[in-house]
Order: C-alpha cells, then sequence, then structure tokens
C-alpha cells in the first residue's frame, strides 16, 4: 500500500495531460483539481505513516506484514 | 514608506536571533538534552531548505510566465517524500549503518570506497550548486535594491555587488561558527538544523501572510479570485505536456540528489521514524508554500505596470498598497528561504570537497602515514572552513560575472538537472547489485559532459562560451550534434531536450560498462550491504586479523574523533572482548568498527586508506564473499549459529586465558614476594649488624667514627621501618578497613606540595613540568593525604624512570561528565605493552636497577588508595610516553 501511493499520485497529477484543448476547462478549475489532488495524497501519507508506525513498533517485522497489504 | 535603514536593521536583528537561536540550540545538545531539538516537526521543517529564494520569489514569477506550471516544481518531491518507503526509508537507513556523511560518500562508499568516484561527485556538485548560490546572492541584492528604489535612490550595480559581497561574508561566519564547531561523528549540526526550521517557518508565514491579503485584501475574496484568475493572461498559456512531465521528474530527482537535500534528509536525519511524519508534513508545507502563488502573479499583473518584474511580485505588491510591515516581512521570508539554501548546500559542500579531495591528498602528503602525522581533526576542520570560504566566494564571483541578467527560474533548472546526474549511479547502487564502479563513473562523466554541452554553457548565450554558429549550425558543421538538438531531434524545449539526453546517456553508460565488466570483492560486499540493507545490517568483514598493533591504532583515531571519544571506543571493545584495558584485539570485526566511525568524521573512502595505512592491505576472505552470494538460508542460519557460538567461545577462551595468565603471573609474584622480601628486609640488616659488631668489638674508634657507622644504622633502621610500613599500609587498604580523614582542598595545592615533595622542580632534577594551573583550580573533599601520596608516587615515578634527554612531565585536568580526570603523561619510552598489565601489582619492579631504590610498591598502594577513595588509577597507552590517567567521581568535587 505504501509503494502504491506514489503511483497513483503520479497517476492523478498526470491526468490533466490527457485532457484536450476542446475541453478547456479554465484555470480555475485545474487549480482546484492539483490542490485537491495534492489534499488527498497528504491525508493518504499521513494515515499510512500512522499505521506503518504503530506496525513498526510491534516486534514483528514491518516488512512482513508491508508485503501481505 | 519603509526607510531603507529601518529595513536593514530588521534584518540584522534578524540575523542575530538566528545566532542566538543557533548558538542555544548547539548549547542544549552539548548539555545531551536533545528533547524537542530532534522532533519529527523540526526534521520536516529543515527539509524546506528544497524551498529557496527561487521558489519563494521565482515561483510567482515563473507563475506569471508559465501558468499552473510551477507545481511541478513541488509534485516532484511530494510524489518521492509519500512514496518513501521505496527509496528514502532505504537510503536513511544506508546512512546510518555505513555512517555516510555526504551523497559523494555514499556513492563512493558503494562502489568499494573509490575516491574517484568520491572526487567526480563532489566536482559535479560544486558546479552544480555554484549558479545556485549565485542565485540566492541576486535574490537577496534584488530584493533590497527594490526597497531601495522606493526610497528614491535606486542601486547601482556596484552597490548592489557590495551587498552581495557583504551577504556572502556574513553567511561564511554563519556556517564556520555553526557548521564547523567540531566533528561530530555523525556530522550531525544541531544549531544550524534548529535556524533552518526557524527560517522555515517565517517564509512560510511571511508567504501565507502575502497571499492572504492579495486574496482578501486586493482580489475580492475566494470568488473574486476566481473570477480573475479566469480572465488573466496567465490562464491563456499553453499547457507543454513535454515541460509537464520532464519537471516533474527533474525535480524528483533533485530532492534525492541536491547536496543540501541530502545533507538534510539523510545526514541531518535522528531517527528513521521522522521521515514518517515528514511523509505527510513536508508535503504539506510545499503545498501551503504554493497555495497563494497563482493569486499572487495574476494580481500582480493586473495591478503593477507593465514592465516590472514579475520575480519580485511578492515583494512589490505589499509596497506599493503601501503595506510596509507586509512588505518587510516578505523580505524576511526570502531573505531566510537564501539564507538557509546557502548555509546548508556550503555545508554539505564543504564536508565533501574536505573528504574527498583535500583529506586524500593531504594524507599522500604526510609521507609518515596517519600514524605519525599531527592532530588530523584540525586539518579536517580547517579544509572545511577553507571550502565553506571558497564555496562562497565562487557562488560571489559568478553572481558578479553574470550580472544577475537570467530570470532567476532559469537557473534553477539548470542546476537541478546538473546535479540529478547523480540518480542513476545512486539508485543503481542502493537497488542493483550489478553496479560497478566503473559504470557509475561511466554514467556520471557521460551526463555531466551532455549536461554542459546542451545546457550549461549555451546557458550563458550565443557568443559567451559557444559562438552562434556553433548553436545554430553544430561543431564543424555536423547538424547531428547541434547543442541544443542532438541527434536531430528539433523543437523540444531546450531544457527538456538536455534533460532527456543526459539522463538517457547517463543511464546507458551505466547499465552497459556495468554489465560488460566484474565488480571487485570490495565493491561486492559494499553492494550487497547497500542492496540489502534491511536483512543484513551487519556489516561485513574487509580486514584480515593481526598485523595491526592495537596502541598504534589508538594513537590515529585519536587524532580524528578526539582523545576522549577515541579512548571510550577502544574501552567499550576491549570490554566487549571480555579483556580489560584500553587496547582490544585487533579482530576484523574490531576494524570494521573503527573504521565507520571514522567514516563518520572523514567519509569513507579516507577512513579506508587510514586504516590501510596501519593494518596494511585490506582482503575480502572467501567466507565474506560467501556471504554475499546468495546461498540458501539454511546455509546461512547455520553459519550464523556457528558463528554466534565460536564468537561466545572464543570470548570465554580469551577470558579464560588472560586470567590464567595472571593467576600464572601471580604465582610467579608470589615467589618473587617471598624472596623479594626477604632480600629487601636482609639488606638493611645486614648493614645493621656489621655495623653494631664494629661499635661493640672495635674499642679504638674515633669520636667521629662512632657517630659516623651509628648514623648509617640509624638510617638503615629507618628504611627498614619504612619497608614494613609500605607492607603494613598496603594490606591495611588491601583489606579495604582504612579510615579515611576527609578535608576540604583545592587540586592545584595538592599538585603544587605533591611536585615540591617529589623534588621534580629542582634544577638537578632537570625535568620540565606542563601545567595549565586554571583548569586545576578545582576544589575537592577527599582525603586529600591519600590523594597527595599518589601524586607524588606518580611524579616521582615520572622523574626516576623518564628517560627522555630533554624530560617533560605534562599534568593535565579536568572534569569529564561526573568524574575528574587527572592524566600524568611523560615523553620518555613509556611501558612496553606486556608488562603494562601487571605494573600495579606488588613489588612489579620493571628494571632491576636497584638505583632507582624503592621496593615496587608504590604504584600497588596507589592502586589501593584510589580504589578506597572511590576512584580509579590506569595506564593510558598511545600518549607518546609512560601515562597514568588518575579518576575520582566527582561526588568528591565539592560543588563551587
Amino acid at each position: 500500500m505504501a509503494r502504491l501511493l506514489p503511483v497513483l499520485g503520479l497517476f492523478l497529477f498526470m491526468l490533466p495531460l490527457l485532457g484536450d484543448d476542446e475541453t478547456e476547462s479554465g484555470m480555475a478549475v485545474q487549480l482546484a483539481y492539483v490542490f485537491g489532488v495534492w489534499v488527498v495524497l497528504i491525508i493518504c501519507a499521513l494515515l499510512l505513516a500512522r499505521r506503518l508506525q504503530t506496525s513498526a513498533s510491534n516486534p514483528e517485522d514491518p516488512m512482513a506484514e508491508d508485503g501481505s497489504q | 514608506m519603509i526607510r531603507f535603514n529601518v529595513l536593514v536593521a530588521v534584518c540584522f536583528c534578524y540575523v542575530v536571533l538566528l545566532f542566538l537561536v543557533a548558538f542555544f540550540a548547539e548549547r542544549r545538545a552539548n548539555k545531551g538534552r536533545l528533547g524537542w531539538l530532534r522532533s519529527p516537526m523540526v526534521y520536516t521543517l529543515s527539509l524546506s531548505v528544497y524551498c529557496t529564494a527561487w521558489t519563494f520569489y521565482g515561483a510567482v514569477g515563473y507563475a506569471a510566465r508559465s501558468g499552473l506550471e510551477f507545481v511541478t516544481i513541488y509534485i516532484g518531491p511530494t510524489l518521492i517524500l509519500v512514496g518513501w518507503w521505496w527509496a528514502l526509508r532505504k537510503l536513511v537507513r544506508i546512512g546510518k549503518t555505513q555512517r555516510i556523511t555526504s551523497i559523494a560518500d555514499l556513492i563512493s562508499s558503494r562502489y568499494g570506497k573509490s575516491n574517484l568516484l568520491g572526487v567526480i561527485v563532489t566536482l559535479l556538485a560544486v558546479v552544480g550548486t555554484t549558479p545556485y548560490i549565485a542565485l540566492q546572492l541576486q535574490s537577496v541584492t534584488l530584493s533590497l535594491a527594490v526597497f531601495a528604489g522606493e526610497n528614491g535612490h535606486p542601486l547601482t550595480q556596484t552597490e548592489l555587488n557590495a551587498n552581495a559581497l557583504w551577504l556572502a561574508a556574513g553567511l561564511a561566519v554563519f556556517t564556520v561558527l555553526f557548521g564547523t564547531r567540531n566533528l561530530d561523528a555523525n556530522e550531525r549540526h544541531h544549531g544550524v538544523v534548529m535556524a533552518i526550521a526557524v527560517e522555515a517557518v517565517v517564509k512560510l508565514v511571511a508567504l501565507l501572510a502575502v497571499g492572504m491579503f492579495v486574496v482578501w485584501g486586493v482580489g475580492g475574496g475566494l470568488s473574486g479570485m476566481s473570477e480573475r484568475i479566469a480572465h488573466s493572461p496567465i490562464a491563456d498559456v499553453q499547457f507543454n505536456s513535454g515541460r509537464w512531465v520532464g519537471l516533474t521528474f527533474l525535480s524528483a530527482a533533485a530532492i534525492i540528489s541536491l547536496p543540501r537535500m541530502f545533507q538534510v534528509l539523510v545526514v541531518e536525519n535522528a531517527d528513521e521514524r521522522h521521515l514518517a511524519t515528514a511523509s505527510w508534513a513536508f508535503p504539506l508545507y510545499i503545498m501551503l508554500m504554493s497555495l497563494f502563488v497563482v493569486p499572487i502573479a495574476v494580481i500582480g499583473l493586473s495591478e503593477m505596470p507593465t514592465g516590472a518584474n514579475p520575480d519580485l511580485f511578492v515583494l512589490t505588491i505589499p509596497l506599493s498598497m503601501g503595506q510596509d510591515g507586509l512588505a518587510a516581512l516578505a523580505f524576511l521570508g526570502g531573505f531566510s528561504s537564501a539564507t538557509s539554501m546557502v548555509i546548508v548546500a556550503s555545508i554539505a559542500l564543504s564536508t565533501m570537497v574536505s573528504n574527498h579531495i583535500v583529506m586524500p591528498v593531504w594524507l599522500r602528503w604526510q609521507e609518515d602515514g596517519a600514524t605519525v602525522s599531527g592532530d588530523v581533526r584540525k586539518v579536517v576542520l580547517g579544509a572545511r572552513r577553507v571550502s565553506i570560504g571558497a564555496v562562497l566566494t565562487l557562488g560571489y564571483l559568478y553572481y558578479s560575472l553574470t550580472g544577475g541578467t537570467e530570470a532567476l527560474a532559469s537557473i534553477g533548472l539548470i542546476s537541478f538537472t546538473g546535479v540529478a546526474q547523480v540518480l542513476p549511479a545512486l539508485l543503481g547502487g542502493i537497488f542493483w547489485r550489478g553496479a560497478t564502479r566503473r559504470g557509475a563513473a561511466a554514467g556520471l562523466l557521460v551526463g555531466f559532459a551532455v549536461w554542459a554541452y546542451t545546457l550549461f554553457l549555451p546557458s550563458f548565450g550565443a557568443g559567451a562560451a559557444f559562438s552562434a554558429d556553433l548553436l545554430n549550425n553544430g561543431p564543424f558543421g555536423i547538424s547531428l550534434l547541434r547543442p541544443q538538438s542532438l541527434f536531430g531531434v528539433t523543437g523540444m524545449d531546450p531544457l527538456i531536450h538536455a534533460v532527456f539526453w543526459s539522463m538517457v546517456l547517463n543511464t546507458f553508460a551505466f547499465l552497459i560498462v556495468s554489465l560488460s565488466g566484474f565488480p571487485g570483492p570490495m565493491e561486492r560486499l559494499q553492494g550487497a550491504q547497500f542492496v540489502n540493507v534491511f536483512e543484513h545490517s551487519t556489516a561485513a568483514h574487509g580486514w584480515a586479523q593481526g598485523g595491526a598493533e592495537a596502541e598504534d591504532l589508538l594513537m590515529m583515531a585519536q587524532r580524528i574523533l578526539g582523545a576522549d571519544e577515541a579512548q571510550a571506543l577502544f574501552l567499550r571493545a576491549t570490554t566487549d572482548q571480555g579483556k580489560a584495558g584500553y587496547l582490544p584485539d585487533t579482530t576484523p570485526k574490531f576494524l570494521e568498527r573503527l573504521e565507520r566511525e571514522l567514516a563518520g568524521s572523514v567519509g569513507a573512502a579516507t577512513a579506508h586508506a587510514m586504516i590501510g595505512q596501519i593494518v596494511g592491505r585490506s582482503s575480502v576472505s572467501v567466507e565474506d564473499l560467501m556471504a554475499v552470494a546468495d546461498e540458501t538460508q539454511q546455509m546461512l542460519e547455520y553459519s550464523m549459529r556457528l558463528e554466534a557460538q565460536s564468537e561466545e567461545l572464543s570470548r570465554t577462551a580469551r577470558q579464560l586465558q588472560e586470567a590464567n595468565e595472571k593467576l600464572t603471573e601471580l604465582s610467579v609474584q608470589k615467589d618473587a614476594f617471598l624472596s623479594q622480601i626477604s632480600h629487601e628486609l636482609r639488606t638493611p640488616m645486614t648493614s645493621i649488624r656489621a655495623f653494631s659488631e664494629i661499635l661493640m668489638d672495635i674499642e679504638s674508634l674515633t669520636q667521629e667514627e662512632q657517630s659516623k657507622y651509628s648514623v648509617i644504622i640509624h638510617e638503615e633502621a629507618i628504611r627498614l621501618t619504612r619497608l614494613l610500613d609500605d607492607l603494613l599500609d598496603l594490606s591495611v587498604l588491601e583489606r579495604g578497613n582504612v579510615s579515611l580523614d576527609t578535608q576540604d582542598g583545592n587540586l592545584r595545592d595538592l599538585l603544587d606540595r605533591a611536585l615540591t615533595a617529589s623534588g621534580v622542580l629542582d634544577e638537578e632534577a632537570g625535568m620540565r613540568v606542563l601545567r595549565d594551573k586554571a583548569a586545576e583550580n578545582i576544589p575537592l573533599r577527599t582525603d586529600t593525604d591519600r590523594l597527595r601520596q599518589v601524586f607524588i608516587n606518580l611524579i616521582t615515578n615520572a622523574r626516576k624512570y623518564c628517560d627522555a634527554a630533554k624530560p617533560e612531565l605534562k599534568i593535565n585536568a579536568r572534569l569529564r561528565g561526573k568524574e575528574l580526570v587527572i592524566d600524568f603523561i611523560d615523553n620518555g619510552a613509556g611501558i612496553p605493552k606486556k608488562s603494562q598489565a601487571i605494573i600495579f601489582e606488588k613489588f612489579s619492579r620493571l628494571s632491576d636497577q636497584s638505583s632507582a631504590g624503592g621496593a615496587g610498591l608504590g604504584l600497588a598502594i596507589c592502586r589501593e588508595i584510589m580504589v578506597n577513595l572511590g576512584g580509579a588509577i590506569s595506564y593510558l597507552p598511545g600518549q607518546g610516553g609512560a601515562a597514568f590517567r588518575v579518576v575520582l567521581p566527582t561526588r568528591f568535587v565539592q560543588a563551587t
């Protein structure tokens, strides 16, 4: 899951590239989109960091748990 | 209207504040109370050196020119931080286990501790960072010029240059003061990090304040603002998808490979878990930094007169609206961004330059090698200070040469591209075991050359480095080699063109050369450790047993780590080996550990070379290579179990052997004791008997002769009594039922009296005594008579046994933690290693010189006295003479 997040982020950030010029949505909307993706990523990272930290403080190997996710 | 002088004063106060912050953080850290100094938030804020003046001022200008594209500079780092589990976690772990000091150190260490690679990366970093430092100087001077212009006194170019010079000098002072204070074993700079964190807060607050003012004060709230954005010329900017992808990639590469980012991300990292916090907090920080960039650009374009520099909108908008306080805050924000970048970058560069260029040259230049040369720490620190000065001078020169002509953003991106050339070697190094030293060197050189050819040199403009003809038609008219359209690829943005070709050719060179050769044994060992850092964090051995004298190693380590740290390290090692004293067996494991400690100060390649000078050639054993090769898990486990057992066994064996040796030694001593004591008692007895017989038998003695003989008898009797007193004293002390007579005293007085009593101050003794009387002024509460007895004994010994032509005795007293440590060091031949263990035993006179007098009880008594006083006395090897250390716990030192 932790490894997947940046891939998801990359995909979302690169999405505006696909939009062609005809569906010109305006600067403000693009701006809102980019910052929206940003906020979502930050929140996901925050939740993940919490989870990884609690699992890392367990005696079990965090690597193993990560592999199963 | 804010006065220019007021602004300078504000700026000055701010700098003083930063000095204070750094100073108190440093002092707190020295006292060992790290606490919040090392919290994850401070770590996150320190990462903000990514946001330089270029992002602070330049992002707005960038947005005014190219619209939304500016966010790519932040998207790259966001993705890398969010994906910390992939690369950053590994980098930080490697940085910790291998004691990495810089990105050049990481690359050199990974590829078999090759110094060649270290030098290449260092040069690359210096060339890539210098323009960037120039950029920071330029942004501060430009912003100052804005204020001066507002006051009606536009600054001339000379005045601007003078400002830049002052700024560079001030930054050099700060960096030298807090960046090279000491050679920390881990290269951490608490004061600097704290100051950077404060600056991070200032610049965020400044930018948010300007942004809020623009949106709600000028733009008319959120809805008004979005209206204005839609009608702004920015909205019409063509969306360039090539640049979008390319710049995102570039900024992602930059956050890993920029020297200053590596410094704060990996080297200054105190705890791996801080990375988890930074993974969301740093993206949040940079998102806030870029939140108001577009509104500021839009308002600037519509409100400011045409032709105003969009790079300075952050400053000029509040100024033109009469918001002087806000403008001053914005100025401080830009100032913070510039200074924090310059400070961290020059620390990172100076570490690289001193470890990879100065130290190797110096080591080669010192023919005697690391053991005999002077204090290495001074050389390293000196080299760092000089490099900081040199780096800033280079930046200043670059600034004054280019004259601040280019738009801010373009220099920044050129810099990024240059430094990103490290990326293939770096990622290849930590994920691919087949990567070789030659491959890394080839990739770096190719990438560097392509970058210089397609981007860096053309950036000076046609006619400067390249002629216009060469730019348009290629060298010698070969159009395939035109710098800005290599191999006939035309129509690409010049920057993206350069990023694409340099990275592609770099990676190909790296892969092809790596695949066409085999890594050497050292490279394989290091490669396996880096790639599999999470599986086995223990280091493989690269040293053969034996050969090295622990004392030589201690001498060298003391010169790099400092006496206290080195002694503590050696002491821990001997304790782990189950031995006593300062000199451990030079097992491969110990050498490995020592090398890593040294690497924390001078870099892996240099540390390896220094130990190599003492130990001889490093050898990689078959077992080490086996551990690297992929055997079955079972074999590994089996060998690990065996290793653990054999280690346990060898430790026990060492202990047994040592105990046995001591027992044998003791039994020989017991025998010797009896014969000694009879001998010692008999000699005076014989003369007493002989002379008393003479007195009895011979009648015709003159008065003179009679008194002479009785004086002899008396003296011999006294000697006998003294011997018996000593023996009695010793047995009382040994049984521990001695009554101590505790008094107040002062260490200096005690030493004064001891020196007088032992007679070393007499002319005939001819001994020079070196003391630091100020440091000795320590009040004591202990049995001062007994303590003085110990001092007298040590001083007398030095007088008797020091065989130097010009004997010297150095007395060195200081408080160390909870102990008072007093060293007595002479410049004689010292005590041979095999005798060091027994000198504190009874009757262990090392030479049979009867001239020395005494029965060999002195040091034994000293030891017992110190034990009874709650302290200790020990022999300190590796000081260039006989050296004894007296340690007294400070509960005996009076509170002052």
